[in-house]
């Protein structure tokens, strides 16, 4: 980061420019100061360290291959949208965006399975879940170390926590 | 217009107390969390902003702070008062800087304070002095319960307590410590420190979070990744990194001392000369005995590496963390500080 300095928004006057632009249009140079805010008012194209991070998040495409660009049913925020801000628009966007999102939590924190505090009222299938997964981790781990007969057993508890899990969404 | 009357005195994380006080200066907690019924901020309007506050508050004053706590709201007091709630860690700048219905609720120990609106509809923290981490989280996870049981908060089964911002999903916490690295800057051994730290998955950071320097050697080390660990786990992290970055302070201070104590004494003096307060007496504003920590170097460089945290460190100038000391008043507060006028980071992760 370079020095800052101390500007303020030559069009809301009010909060710190952030954004410096020179433009040079037919020789003549002119210097612009913005917020960020008002930056993109003014329909700028600014990259900032959030937009860098969710522009890492897969675009969406449709069946047929084309991109394509969701919006969640909920909260209307475009999948698009998201790419450019990385922020959320409500609890749905996380089904709703699964597909871009699930790469995209695995570049920031290497992992998509969450393993810490539960609330109450989820408890039970939020335990069966986690269970699953713990099991399909354990059978990589067999498979991996050429055990076959452990796998093949946790093959089968796989299986029934599956069938147990899927009446339960029923 | 309303204005903040504090009690005179910095909050308890100010206190200098705690465990490995020489080093570490206070130990944090922060939890975001979102209401299931409502939108995120990015996607709330003003009256949806509104609306959330309105649920939100009651709930956080009688779960939260049963003895009694204020809320403020953020639009009805002046911007000097947001200075100080943010040199006092009360709130963020996002949240000073920020638009519609918002405001925080703290308690007079000002250990425990949420912030409502902010990134997410809640940002709790708890801020206790010294390296306390497991004492910070006892408490914050008795708030997150007290609030879980008036409050249903968006939570999905694989991708854990759901925010606004996907860097911070998962737990919704942040843990943090706060030391005092002198000695490190001064022999340049801190790059090493950090290149350590970052192959763990921890940050570091200025005193006042993302985008801010690190004035006065004061550091921040926190958790990057909130999805596919525990809250112990975290913890438990943090906690064993930080014990041999504190022995590793400690022996270079104690180095430094026999190395080069005269250089370091003409330093502290200088600087107790800046300050302007005469001559250094081992004394606490409070009038209570300042007792060097065991194991910590003794003498003038003690009193230099750990100065009283309720005033700017004296070689800082006037980019110390200015932080309100003994009785400070909000209208003392002096002129913005650069790290805090300058850039408003985006993408928190305080």
């Amino acid at each position: 980061m370079g020095p800052v300095s101390n500007e303020i928004c030559q069009s809301c006057k009010k909060a710190p420019a952030t954004i410096h632009m020179t433009e040079i249009v037919k020789g003549k140079k002119r210097e612009l100061h913005y917020c960020e805010a008002c930056a993109e008012k003014a329909g700028l194209d600014i990259s900032t360290p959030q937009s860098l991070l969710s522009s890492l998040a897969e675009p969406a495409h449709g069946s047929g291959g084309e991109e394509k660009d969701f919006v969640c049913p909920r909260c209307s925020l475009r999948y698009s949208e998201f790419r450019r801000r990385g922020r959320l628009g409500c609890g749905d966007c996380y089904q709703t965006f699964r597909e871009g999102l699930v790469p995209l939590l695995e570049r920031i924190h290497g992992n998509v399975q969450h393993l810490g505090r539960i609330p109450a009222r989820a408890g039970a299938r939020v335990e069966s879940q986690r269970e699953l997964t713990e099991l399909k981790r354990e059978l990589t781990r067999a498979v991996q170390r050429e055990e076959y007969e452990r796998a093949a057993e946790i093959r089968d508890r796989i299986r029934k926590a599956e069938e147990r899990s899927g009446r339960g969404n029923d | 217009m309303e204005t903040i009357e504090f009690s005179g005195r910095g909050g308890a994380w100010l206190s200098g107390g705690g465990a490995e006080s020489d080093v570490v200066m206070s130990s944090r907690i922060r939890l975001a969390r979102n209401l299931a019924d409502h939108p995120f901020l990015p996607q709330a309007d003003s009256a949806e902003k509104a609306a959330i506050a309105g649920i939100i508050q009651p709930k956080v004053l009688s779960a939260v702070f049963p003895e009694g706590g204020w809320y403020l709201e953020m639009e009805r007091i002046e911007e000097v008062d947001h200075l100080c709630l943010i040199e006092r860690h009360l709130i963020s700048r996002e949240l000073a800087s920020g638009d519609g219905s918002r405001g925080v609720a703290f308690d007079r120990s000002e250990i425990t304070s949420v912030m409502v609106n902010e990134e997410d509809h809640l940002r709790m923290q708890v801020i206790v002095p010294g390296f306390e981490l497991d004492r910070a989280f006892e408490t914050m996870d008795r708030v997150d319960h007290a609030l879980e049981s008036e409050l249903v908060f968006a939570f999905h089964a694989q991708f854990g307590y759901l925010t606004a911002c996907p860097t911070n999903v998962g737990t919704g916490m942040r843990a943090s410590v706060m030391l005092h690295l002198p000695a490190l800057v001064m022999t340049r051994q801190i790059e090493k420190v950090f290149q350590a730290i970052s192959k763990i998955s921890l940050a570091v950071r200025g005193a006042y979070g993302e985008g801010t320097h690190a004035s006065g050697d004061f550091y921040q080390i926190s958790n990057q990744v909130s999805l596919g660990v525990s809250e112990t786990g975290v913890l438990e992290t943090i906690k064993r990194v930080v014990p041999r970055i504190i022995a590793y302070e400690r022996n270079v201070r104690e180095h430094l001392l026999k190395e080069n104590r005269m250089a370091l004494e003409d330093k502290v003096f200088r600087a107790y000369g800046i300050r302007g307060d005469g001559p250094p007496a081992v004394r606490r504003p409070s009038g209570r005995e300042h007792r060097p920590p065991a194991g910590a170097a003794g003498g003038p460089f003690e009193r230099a590496v750990h100065p009283d945290p309720a005033r700017p460190s004296p070689e800082d100038g006037e980019e110390g963390p200015r932080a309100p000391g003994p009785g400070h008043r909000p209208r003392d507060v002096r002129p913005f500080p650069p790290e805090l006028a300058a850039r408003r980071g985006k993408g928190s992760h305080c």
